[in-house]
């Protein structure tokens, strides 16, 4: 649908994205999916319905929590929301993933 | 928040149906928003919900991806939990060991007590649809509950309509002759409705039930013999139905074997129609015990109306008779074990509080292993574990040590189930529905199983929120100590002031009953009971006719079977005298009897009443009772036709002939056509207890003469019971077909009577002492944990010169406090309670009042001198820590 070419997603960076998106405010999973994309200006592609398990992941791991509630355009819908563990894992992960992306640019630059 | 997460997995596993539908619809939502979001940017609808479903993947895959993760995946962590969980326990053996201890005595003893209670007042009685069988009974202004007169039994049976069935029993074949068996042996019997088995849903085991025209007295000669007769008096022959046994000289035809399912201790059953002809005729002979069978889907209450009503209808229609008559109403198992009621309830409560400071001390225990685990805590919170994953990890603990204190608890419970059966049949003479099957069935291992979940969150909650409020950084760097400490110090304290409290209000109820038995036990019966033996005495009516007269005294049979007895035992060697009462003293006589004095005549039903006692002319020589004035009665009294006079007790002299002279004075009650005879008094005697040594003396008279049944007293200079055999035999000397019981000293009557007080008092005390002991414990615990946790401060108040005297003041000081505060708690919230404590303990308590000072200043004592102890072990340790040792402590 547009010109730029689309990237794969890495292994594991789904998480990361979902905690960013929703330090944004909460959101229901629709919502997070639009907001990841326009991030990163259409240049991901992600399968839609591979959020969900990981946002039920998320939870678990109590970084996120969700409640059911109304949509913009009022329907029932379950919104989630980042936790104080959720925002400091966040900070963790972006930190972690700036150094790599550094090192990997470093890395490729110099081969 | 933890809360929430785990509440949804806990629903997870049972409402993963619930879990599917959200997910479900949760995906659904998301496809929608993408078609609409298609749709405006120009798409056909079709176009759209391809390109949306494709975007989207395969929705069955991330469904059940997502059910993995939200519905199972608790699970596995709850199983990582729980191994990690047991895996602590195992490390430290010694904390285990006393938790589990600990909880195993308060869960064991809830659960003994709450199988006593599930046996007595939750399991359904062995009757079919027990709970809509109700006792029916007369009421008088006096007497709550009466027996019911033949008649008013019969228009009460054509009138109700709240009742399918009516049926009754009088027990009035008391201790018949069997013959004919071996040794003759007395037996218990009842006369019953043709219907009262079919109406109870009691099969007999061998032969039948009585049939219709058995009512009829011309074929009433049937009888049905209890399961325990037949195996103990006719060795279980099979082949019993249809021979024939003599009872009290009269033979029956057996024609069933009833099983053990019958509520009250009976040998025989006899068809109703062998009361007297009388008995059927007129309404003043209350003899009938009414049991009725409820519609079903009436109430009680709507039964109670119309029973009511027809009372107030039987009152217009018979006002001479049934004047004062009301009815009420008693649901049967109320009626069986409602006596038991309180006191088992006042155990529960008592084992209760025991199993609340059980957790108080399991709490402090944790609280104290607490410090040393901050740093796996910090450390597991580094790693990435949320608190509610702490906390739920310590709740785990909590709950896997409450399910072993209540696997222990169990095992104790079944130890101790003997010893509670015992202290039950000790507390009510009669039959204990339920008492065989007391054990621990199904309902009580769910009650024990929720109690110990109860029990686990209760103890576990609060040491899992305070050690997983982790100051992070703070804990990892000063190796998990100092706030926490602090802060779990004082919440320890609080949990100790709160078991000392409960403590001191079990230690009260308990001795408040303690007292109550020994003040009981101080009272004078007005009479020396020492040296007395009893015999009880039952001539069948057959060998032993009444007189011409219809009277049992004067020149009869009867007469002349004691005038041949009396001799004979006085002779015994070691005997000093020899009398004969009917009924035994200290006990209601069993003949409370309407009277007016002289010139005191009452309107009808409206009369006092009297205990009555028939006895011989020794009798008051005998019990030492002394002679207030006038004269007792002479020999020739008794032996001849007795004459219309009684000898009365100091109590009616003074209530009903105040500041006159009674000799002289004539009492009247009433005769068999209600006609007044006149009793003119020739002596007042002095009082004794009567009617049993915890109630107030009664007015009573002694008539004089003897009858069949009664009970020959024997003074002897020598051990009563070393007499009893050389008794019995000069009883079958003179008749050797009397069946005859057990003799008794009265000292033995005298302590089984208060049996009821004495073993709820030792089984109160006993679970009041393992309050306190527990209690004591956590006392201890805490002061020792806090010595620990000061080593160095104490170290380094002896270095600057502190004396040992000091530091012991000063652990002392601090540990008695929470315990001096607990101590009053406690005995505020009795004085609280004590409202409720003395309904409670009601009939339990004698002549001490709920808020008997005595026995407050004694607990209150007793348990400051208890925590003082705990104090001073730990205190001491405390004087010998070394300085040197102390500041190298870190």
């Amino acid at each position: 649908m547009t010109s730029k070419q689309k990237a794969d997603l890495l292994q594991g960076t789904l998480d990361l994205l979902i905690l960013k998106a929703l330090s944004l405010g909460p959101m229901h999973g629709y919502g997070v999916g639009q907001r990841i994309m326009q991030m990163a200006e259409e240049m991901l592609k992600i399968e839609e319905g591979s959020l969900y398990p990981a946002l039920y992941r998320l939870e678990e791991k109590e970084w996120i929590k969700s409640e059911w509630g109304i949509s913009e355009n009022n329907r029932r819908a379950r919104f989630y929301k980042l936790t104080p563990a959720g925002r400091k894992q966040l900070n963790i992960e972006e930190e972690n993933w700036l150094r790599f992306a550094l090192a990997m640019g470093k890395v490729l630059r110099t081969a | 928040m933890w809360l929430k997460s785990f509440l949804r997995r806990v629903q997870g596993l049972w409402l993963s149906e619930t879990i599917h539908k959200e997910i479900s619809e949760e995906l659904q939502f998301h496809i929608d928003m993408r078609v609409e979001e298609n749709i405006r940017r120009g798409m056909t609808p079709d176009e759209a919900r391809r390109d949306a479903e494709r975007r989207f993947g395969n929705p069955m895959q991330i469904k059940e991806q997502g059910y993995d993760v939200r519905g199972a995946r608790w699970l596995e962590t709850i199983w990582q939990d729980l191994r990690y969980g047991a895996r602590m326990l195992v490390k430290n053996p010694g904390f285990t060991l006393v938790a589990v201890v600990t909880l195993a005595l308060g869960i064991g003893a809830n659960t003994a007590i709450f199988s006593v209670i599930n046996a007595l007042l939750v399991r359904p009685l062995p009757f079919a649809e027990a709970d809509r069988l109700v006792m029916i009974w007369e009421t008088h202004p006096d007497i709550p509950r009466a027996p019911v007169s033949i008649p008013d039994f019969q228009d009460w049976r054509a009138q109700a309509q709240s009742f399918e069935q009516m049926a009754v029993h009088s027990d009035r074949f008391r201790n018949a002759a069997l013959t004919g068996q071996g040794e003759p042996a007395y037996v218990q019997g009842s006369f019953i409705s043709q219907n009262l088995f079919v109406l109870l849903g009691l099969k007999p085991v061998l032969g039948r039930n009585f049939l219709p025209e058995e009512e009829q007295p011309a074929n009433n000669r049937v009888v049905i013999l209890s399961q325990a007769l037949w195996q103990r008096s006719f060795a279980s022959d099979p082949g019993v139905v249809g021979k024939s046994i003599q009872l009290n000289g009269g033979s029956f035809t057996v024609v069933g074997v009833l099983g053990e399912q019958y509520p009250l201790e009976m040998d025989v059953w006899l068809p109703l129609s062998h009361l007297r002809a009388e008995d059927f005729t007129t309404r003043n002979y209350h003899r009938l015990s009414v049991i009725g069978r409820l519609k079903p889907g009436v109430t009680i209450e709507q039964a109670r109306r119309e029973m009511e009503a027809i009372a107030a209808r039987l009152q217009q229609a018979y006002p001479a008779s049934n004047k004062n008559i009301g009815v009420e109403l008693l649901p049967l198992r109320h009626q069986l074990v409602g006596a038991l009621r309180p006191v088992v309830l006042l155990i529960f409560a008592a084992v209760a509080l025991v199993l609340l400071i059980s957790c108080a001390n399991v709490s402090n225990l944790l609280m104290a292993q607490a410090s040393g685990r901050q740093k796996e805590m910090a450390l597991r919170a580094a790693l990435g574990a949320g608190r509610g994953r702490l906390v739920r990890q310590l709740l785990v603990e909590s709950l896997l040590l409450a399910l072993l204190g209540a696997g222990s608890g169990l095992a104790l419970a079944r130890w101790t189930l003997p010893l509670l059966r015992a202290w039950l049949s000790g507390l009510a003479p009669a039959k204990i529905p339920g008492l065989d099957s007391l054990g621990i069935d199904a309902t009580t291992l769910a009650f024990t199983f929720g109690v110990s979940v109860l029990t686990g969150v209760l103890f576990g909650v609060a040491p899992a929120l305070q050690i997983s409020r982790i100051e992070l950084n703070q804990a990892l760097k000063e190796g998990g100590k100092s706030l926490t400490g602090v802060r779990s110090l004082n919440f320890s304290r609080a949990l100790v002031v709160a078991e000392v409290a409960l403590a001191v209000i079990v230690l009260l109820g308990a001795g408040l009953v303690v007292r109550s038995t020994q003040r009981l036990l101080r009272v004078d019966p007005g009479f020396p009971t020492d040296h007395l033996l009893s015999l009880k005495i039952n001539l069948p009516a057959t060998r032993y006719p009444s007189n011409e007269r219809g009277n049992e005294q004067g020149d009869t049979q009867i007469n002349n079977f004691y005038q041949k007895l009396i001799p004979r035992i006085r002779a015994l060697p070691g005997v000093r005298q020899a009398a004969v009462i009917d009924r035994l003293p200290l006990a209601p006589s069993g003949a409370i009897t309407p009277f007016w004095a002289e010139g005191q005549q009452p309107d009808a039903g409206k009369e006092p009443v009297m205990q009555t006692r028939s006895v011989d002319h020794r009798f008051f020589e005998l019990m030492r009772i002394p002679l207030r004035s006038g004269r007792l009665f002479s020999e020739a009294e008794i032996t001849n036709n007795p004459g219309h006079f009684v000898v009365v007790n100091e109590t009616l002299a003074r209530r009903f002939f105040p500041k006159q002279e009674p000799i002289g004075k004539r009492i009247f009650i009433r005769g068999p056509q209600r006609e007044p005879i006149a009793f003119p008094i020739i002596g007042v005697v002095a009082d004794i207890k009567d009617v049993g040594l915890d109630a107030p003396v009664e007015p009573e008279s002694y008539f004089p003469g003897v009858g069949r049944e009664a009970t020959l007293l024997v003074r002897t200079a020598i051990d009563p019971l070393s007499l009893a055999s050389a008794v019995r035999q000069s009883v079958l000397n003179v008749d050797p077909m009397l069946p005859l019981q057990q003799a008794h000293s009265v000292e033995e009557t005298l302590s089984a009577s208060i049996a009821r007080r004495r073993l709820t008092a030792s089984l109160l005390s006993a679970f009041a002492l393992l309050a306190l002991l527990l209690a004591t414990i956590g006392i201890y615990g805490v002061v020792a944990y806090s010595v620990r946790q000061r080593t160095q401060e104490i170290g380094i108040r002896r270095a600057l010169g502190a004396h040992a005297s000091d530091i012991l003041k000063l652990v002392i000081g601090r540990g008695i406090a929470p315990a001096v505060l607990g101590v009053v708690f406690g005995l505020a919230g009795a004085l609280a309670l004590s409202r409720w404590l003395t309904t409670l303990t009601a009939d339990l308590l004698f002549e001490v009042r709920a808020t008997d000072p005595m026995t407050f200043v004694a607990i209150a004592v007793l348990s400051l001198v208890v925590a003082l102890l705990a104090c001073y072990l730990p205190a001491r340790k405390a004087t010998k820590v070394d300085p040197l040792v102390a500041l190298h402590y870190e």
